[in-house]
């Protein structure tokens, strides 16, 4: 075996990844060749040379705030939690768990005993938005009001904890028709669909008729014809109508500003929707719920959208001349711009938000690596002003030492 | 400018002695896994005491790593920040029977390579005229070896390191000063045991070529 041959057992010796036998062949060779034996000490002296190699540490005092600047960053979720108090504590799923059960079997209680009230089941009318669905999809009128109670939990994986907004069910008696008093069931929530499920069981059961027939014909109910069928026809409609859209087709303005051409550029896509309010939803085992979503802030969901968007912003190098190389993304300054606009509409539209001093600081970057992507005069005012606005927020650390330096060079 | 210190290896987890495998530090680190697992069950549950623990314990090393491979105190932090935030969001993704520590190194690892595969030109243009393993070594040396250990040998090599294309030279510092196994590598990086041998070979080759003066 020639000593190239070699190499590979040598480089494994030396990184001490050799079984017994390979480890005897090798030192016998290193015994016999110097070459080989000079260049097994070399690669032995070398991760200790690399490990001495002195390497720039920051203070002490780092390690305290990077944590704190990290929890800030996902602060609406955790931190969050515990800044915001009694409120969102009372919304941990546990709490939730409960209180829902509660509620549950409080409003079932009272829902119940109020159509047992009722004068006569062919005088009174039921509706919901879901239970005609539930009925639709099962011709025999079987188990429909189950299926609302299972829909109701279907939807949402912790449906206690979305109860407030779950699907309304209005029981309506003959005077509610416009004869008398009209009565809500109560609150929104799955307590009653479960409620209006269990009722609409016993209404179909009194009165001996599938559920399509119930549902499609009230008999004495004004507007039976037109409203009858809108009432009957179209409550999936009527209730998408109602839920407001994710957050994600919420904040078409912001991320519209970096969204047409970053999607297909050099930057990694985000790596989940850009449900701006997906990691608190996550926090609350809210996930893919639009409530959930609905949940959290526009400034909140923005935010996150746009840190998924944009998860490592342009880089602040001391040599803005080095931006004009970046040949990675086709129009690097269109994208570069696009970003810049993102973040600056997030900064002017939520003045006082708790991430301004981020979006500041992000928005500043950008603005810096524009001037070296298109030094204009135009664009070195604009930074100028952007790192300023940063800076007035945050006038100390590494941070704003790194775009305090940019802007001289800028400046200059 | 940030306030550094400079103290010298301060950002290792390990030092030599305590390689992965001695009993000892296989010990300790079964029991931190166990406390990372822990950790990780509590913050699924929504406990943000125990992620910002698990941050409190793993930021040396994920910032050491960044800053190994990036060089810059604010694209360390950048990364340092964005790996735990990647992290947390993607936290029910975790397999709980694994360590927590490789795989936070992977996503700081990808987002270093990353930021290294967009700025390789840009770096490449600022190691130029600036090559410190093309100075001639100190004349008058007798051993060479011994010129492995000097100060100025220690800077060519650092400088050298960086010139490495980036796939290399996070091969080589994950092996030199993470001290991981082939294994281990692989794992972090997703790519197989081969791979890693022949990219940790070609890393080494081109360093000896680069610092063949101080040999």
């Amino acid at each position: 075996m020639s000593c190239e041959d070699f190499l590979p057992l040598i480089e494994k010796l030396a990184d001490g990844e050799v079984s017994a036998a390979e480890k005897l062949r090798a030192e016998a060779h290193l015994r016999d060749c110097r070459d080989c034996s000079a260049h097994y000490r070399f690669l032995n002296a070398l991760p200790e040379a690399a490990r001495q190699a002195s390497l720039p540490e920051p203070p002490e005092m780092y390690w305290d705030v990077l944590p704190r600047k990290i929890m800030s960053r996902i602060g609406a979720v955790g931190a969050g939690e515990a800044r915001r108090g009694w409120f969102f504590q009372l919304l941990s799923p546990s709490r939730l768990r409960w209180a829902g059960a509660l509620a549950a079997a409080l409003v079932a209680t009272v829902v119940g005993l109020r159509v047992l009230e009722t004068p006569h089941p062919s005088h009174r009318s039921l509706e919901t938005e879901d239970v005609p669905r539930a009925a639709e999809e099962n011709s025999t009128g079987e188990d429909a009001g189950a299926g609302v109670l299972e829909e109701g939990r279907d939807d949402k994986s912790s449906a206690d904890e979305t109860a407030p907004t779950m699907p309304q069910v209005i029981l309506k008696t003959e005077e509610s028709s416009g004869t008398g008093l009209s009565r809500d069931a109560g609150k929104e929530g799955l307590e009653k669909a479960e409620a209006g499920g269990r009722a609409y069981r016993e209404d179909r059961a009194a009165t001996g008729r599938p559920t399509r027939e119930l549902d499609e014909v009230v008999p004495g109910e004004p507007g039976e014809g037109e409203e009858a069928q809108r009432r009957t026809l179209a409550p999936r409609e009527q209730a998408r109508q109602r839920v407001p859209e994710e957050p994600s087709e919420q904040t078409p303005t912001i991320a519209s500003a970096g969204e047409d051409r970053r999607d297909q550029e050099a930057r990694p896509a985000p790596s989940a929707p850009p449900g701006g309010g997906e990691m608190v939803a996550e926090s609350l085992s809210l996930r893919d719920s639009p409530e959930a979503a609905r949940s959290t802030s526009p400034a909140e969901s923005n935010y996150r959208h746009l840190l998924e968007r944009y998860p490592l912003p342009v880089s602040l190098s001391d040599d803005l001349r080095a931006k004009t190389q970046n040949e990675d993304e086709a129009q690097p300054a269109e994208a570069v711009r696009t970003e810049c606009a993102a973040w600056r509409d997030f900064v002017e539209r939520y003045p006082g938000d708790e991430h301004e001093g981020e979006a500041r600081f992000r928005l500043a970057r950008c603005s810096i690596a524009l001037v070296g992507l298109l030094p204009s005069e135009e664009t070195r005012r604009q930074a100028l002003e952007d790192g300023s606005s940063y800076l007035e927020i945050e006038p100390e650390g590494a941070r704003a030492e790194a775009i305090r330096r940019a802007l001289e060079l800028i400046g200059r | 400018m940030f306030p550094f210190g400079n103290k010298r290896s301060a950002l290792r987890v390990k030092t030599k002695g305590e390689g992965l495998g001695s009993p000892a530090y296989a010990a300790d680190r079964e029991k931190a896994e166990d406390v990372d697992r822990d950790l990780v069950v509590r913050a699924r549950g929504g406990e943000p005491e125990a992620f910002e623990a698990i941050v409190r314990s793993h930021q040396r090393r994920v910032y050491g790593v960044a800053l190994r491979m990036t060089r810059r105190h604010e694209v360390a932090d950048d990364i340092t920040q964005e790996t735990f935030l990647r992290a947390y969001s993607h936290l029910d993704r975790f397999e709980l029977g694994r360590p927590l520590a490789p795989w936070l190194t992977r996503i700081a690892v990808n987002l270093a390579i990353n930021y290294l595969t967009g700025a390789a030109r840009r770096e490449q243009q600022f190691a130029e005229g600036e090559d410190p393993a093309a100075e001639p070594r100190a004349q008058g040396d007798p051993d060479p070896l011994s010129g492995l250990l000097s100060e100025e040998f220690r800077r060519a090599l650092d400088a050298a390191v960086q010139k490495l294309p980036p796939e290399q030279r996070t091969v080589f510092l994950l092996k030199v000063h993470e001290e991981m196994r082939y294994e281990e590598i692989a794992e972090v990086l997703e790519i197989s045991m081969g791979t890693v041998m022949s990219r940790l070979f070609r890393a080494r080759q081109k360093l000896k070529e680069m610092l063949r003066d101080y040999l």
